[in-house]
């Protein structure tokens, strides 16, 4: 459309400067997400009088960690124009593996290395799917989510698998210089390693190359293959390491756990100013997603709302988000 | 000069538009007579897009009056100038690709019975609107299973289906083969014989010298002048375009070919390749001349991995890269600047820096991490070397001109310092300074020892840069000419092969 091309006229020559990008307009673009946590903090420290304590938002750093480390990672397969639906249930196949393998007396290491092992094969297998066999990546990863949960309620009877206490204690209650989670560290280490990793990495730019246009990407000589089979394996990997987390969290292996966090990690990667259609995304705007989600949700239950409600206004809020960041966009160009 | 009545059919006077302070038209006064074909020229930035857009009524100028049949006209949207009897069709096409042929034509109009579409009616209106441009295109097929060409007679039948009495054309033979460039001359033609009167813009002068009645040159904006077509001369209207002597479009240049860089044996694909086999030597420039369909951009292609080879190799150097992929084809020094800008040479909503350092990544990376200063510091030399014309290495690729943005996929491919560069189509749509340059950019790249396959469907370029012609056609190569030894009849007939 000729309107969207600038117009070859207004084009002039102007002397080359140089620009280095500004932190500034980078920052800016997610402020629409930073005014809608404000407002949430902002109404429930009013509504409640333990919702704005050091200890609470220990609880809701606790409580976003999980959707935290596979959003953080989604991030990166949504910018290289993918989808991984299957996290959820990754998660909960590698918390029960970590069980199953506690259970009969493996090691913590052993335990965690399964739970990876169980991410590493499901990214691979949704990775080689995607791009050699070339099926949609959302009906593939629909499928595999669909798959995985199935594997860990045979495996389980649909049982939880309940292990014995002192195992895994320090990976999901531990906490270190004094008071902080280690599961938060953990989180927080993911986000800066996949922020670097977009940031300043050869990885990092071509996810975002291939994520914008996928023919020229291939024709600049890049592997796209290789590059979105990454991806998937590193969404994969970290899923697995997640449900390491969940089952020390609870000392035990359920095959119903994290249901629809797929569903959380794609809407905080959305909500963080990512685009669906790939190119384009920001880790640290996912990480606020996660947190405005699990901040409304933590604020719902202390002042009592139901459950039902919560729903609603997880929607709205979603919504509220979304269109106050989508204005700001319209009005910057 | 053709004979005007008292009033000219088109009169601006004085239109003048800027942008954020940038002058993008100023005080241009011209007119154009009933069953006139005034061409308009410039280089990118000229303002003739700007002028095309506000004969469309999508840009309101600042200053100016417009006259129809001397009748002053306020163009202040779209449909104001339907009704003022102007239409425009553009440069980059406006097409809803997954609709049909037909309801692309009738866009906004499809003929009804009451609230249901009339089908057989829009079909058939649609088939006689398009019999004179192209009697076989089906109008039930969607536009997006067409090739470019034809989408662009699709846009091109819809303007003339508006009955208008001014047609504007932006560059409308970017994308069309040679006969399909003849019979849109014909159309012109026959329009203006009707009392049509057309402004038609274009970069390639060829054209302009063979179907306009009169040349206007625009620079920075503003009107150098316009001239009779029978009393001026290519050499004059670059000069007047460029406002500076271009003593050569082609450069000239001693070629010493050395040892064969790239051959290609036995490349086949489907019914669309067949046994392909040639070879193009250090220093040399190889022309490679095909209508649409010829199968010219699927060898180019294969050639580079992008598409799947079933038989065949391509050898670099000596060594067999066997059937090639794009990162091996990159890796042994093949660089493609591909037919399609746009879609396939770049990143559009990435910034100039990046998209420069797309195929050089490694290069500019220690351990997988980019050094990030030495990326800007290269991509500034870039921009400077190549003349390109942008703000700065940060704005994005796309608010740059075609020109500019060409330079950036050129330039892209420069720093991995190829020894075999394949161009396909690497001047469509940009303007004379621009070709220019990269047609000197070729010519040094041989100098250094590059091997470079030109692949165009521009005869003119093909015949005057290439040391060889090879001409290709239904997927197999027909003839090889040698540079001079041939004339532009004689490579014409071999690409419509037999």
């Amino acid at each position: 459309m000729p309107g969207v091309n600038q117009p070859s006229s207004s084009h002039h020559p102007s002397p080359i400067t140089h620009h280095p990008p500004s932190l500034g307009a980078h920052w800016d673009a997610g402020i629409g997400l930073v005014v809608v946590y404000a407002a949430i903090v902002l109404i429930f420290s009013q509504l409640s009088p333990f919702f704005l304590t050091r200890n609470n938002f220990l609880n809701i750093l606790v409580g976003v960690s999980i959707l935290g480390i596979v959003a953080a990672t989604q991030t990166m397969v949504i910018i290289a124009r993918g989808f991984d639906l299957s996290v959820g249930s990754t998660v909960a196949l590698a918390g029960v593996v970590t069980a199953e393998i506690l259970t009969v007396g493996g090691s913590d290491a052993l335990a965690v290395a399964g739970a990876i092992g169980v991410g590493l094969l499901v990214g691979l297998i949704n990775g080689l799917l995607i791009t050699v066999v070339r099926v949609n990546p959302l009906i593939t990863t629909l499928a595999t989510l669909s798959i995985v949960r199935g594997i860990a309620y045979v495996w389980t009877d649909a049982l939880t698998q309940v292990f014995p206490g002192p195992n895994l204690r320090w990976l999901g209650t531990g906490r270190v210089f004094g008071d902080i989670p280690v599961s938060v560290l953990i989180m927080l280490a993911v986000f800066v390693a996949v922020w670097l990793t977009l940031r300043f990495t050869t990885f990092g730019r071509a996810l975002f190359a291939v994520g914008g246009n996928p023919r020229a990407s291939l024709l600049a000589g890049i592997d796209v293959g290789r590059v979105q089979l990454t991806a998937y394996i590193i969404s994969g990997l970290s899923a697995g390491f997640a449900g390491a987390i969940l089952a020390a969290q609870l000392s035990a292996g359920s095959p119903q756990a994290a249901n629809g966090l797929e569903l959380n990690a794609v809407a905080a990667v959305v909500l963080g100013g990512a685009s669906l259609a790939g190119g384009r995304g920001r880790v640290w705007g996912t990480l606020l997603g996660a947190l405005i989600m699990e901040t409304l949700r933590n604020g719902l239950v202390l002042t009592d709302v139901s459950s039902f409600y919560q729903m609603i206004a997880w929607g709205l809020v979603l919504l509220l988000a979304v269109v106050i960041d989508q204005l700001r966009r319209g009005e910057g160009t | 000069m053709t004979p005007s009545p008292d009033h000219p059919l088109l009169a601006l006077a004085n239109i003048a538009k800027s942008f954020g302070g940038v002058q993008a038209v100023r005080g241009v006064s011209l007119d154009v007579g009933r069953g006139e074909i005034l061409a308009l020229c410039g280089e990118n930035g000229a303002g003739k897009s700007t002028l095309a857009k506000i004969l469309a009524g999508e840009i309101v100028p600042d200053d100016g009056t417009i006259e129809i049949d001397g009748e002053p006209v306020t163009l202040a949207d779209p449909a104001s100038a339907h009704r003022a009897g102007i239409a425009v069709i553009y440069q980059e096409l406006n097409y809803v690709p997954t609709l049909t042929v037909a309801e692309n034509v009738l866009l906004g109009r499809l003929p009804r019975r009451g609230p249901i579409v009339d089908w057989d009616a829009v079909n058939r209106e649609a088939r006689t609107i398009l019999a004179p441009l192209a009697p076989h295109l089906d109008p039930r097929r969607p536009v997006a299973s067409l090739p470019v060409a034809e989408r662009q007679i699709v846009e091109i039948a819809r303007a003339l289906s508006l009955d208008a009495r001014v047609i504007v054309m932006d560059e409308p033979t970017a994308a069309l083969s040679q006969q399909e460039v003849e019979r849109l001359f014909a159309l012109v033609r026959r329009l203006a014989s009707s009392g049509v009167a057309v402004v038609y813009i274009s970069h390639r002068l060829d054209e302009v010298f063979s179907l306009a009645d009169r040349v206007a040159v625009l620079r920075d904006g503003a009107l150098v002048g316009s001239w009779p077509v029978a009393q001026t001369n290519r050499a004059e209207i670059v000069r007047a375009m460029v406002g500076r002597r271009v003593e050569e479009i082609y450069p000239r240049r001693a070629s010493t070919p050395g040892e064969a860089l790239l051959e290609v044996r036995g490349l086949s694909r489907g019914d669309k390749l067949s046994d392909v086999t040639f070879s193009v030597r250090g220093g040399e420039i190889v022309g490679m001349f095909g209508l649409l369909g010829s199968g010219a951009d699927i060898l180019v292609k294969t050639l580079f991995g992008a598409l799947r080879a079933d038989r065949g190799e391509v050898v670099i150097e000596g060594r067999s890269l066997g059937l090639p992929t794009p990162s091996r084809a990159r890796r042994a020094g093949i660089a493609l600047v591909p037919g399609e800008r746009k879609e396939e040479g770049l990143i559009l909503g990435m910034s100039v820096r990046k998209n420069l350092s797309l195929s050089t990544l490694p290069a500019i990376s220690s351990w997988g991490f980019i050094r990030e200063h030495a990326e800007r510091t290269r991509a500034q030399e870039m921009v400077q070397a190549l003349h390109v014309r942008t703000p700065g290495i940060e704005t994005p690729v796309s608010q740059l001109s075609g020109g500019n943005q060409q330079k950036v996929v050129i330039s892209k491919w420069l720093e991995t310092h190829p020894k075999v560069l394949i161009l396909d189509e690497p001047t469509r749509g940009i303007d004379v300074g621009a070709k220019v340059e990269v047609y000197r950019l070729m010519e040094n790249l041989a100098e250094e020892g590059a091997a470079i396959l030109l692949v165009s469907s521009e005869l003119p370029e093909i015949l005057s840069m290439s040391d060889r012609i090879l001409t290709i056609a239904d997927g197999r190569l027909t003839a090889e000419y040698r540079r001079g030894a041939v004339t532009q009849e004689e490579v014409l007939d071999s690409a419509i092969g037999g």
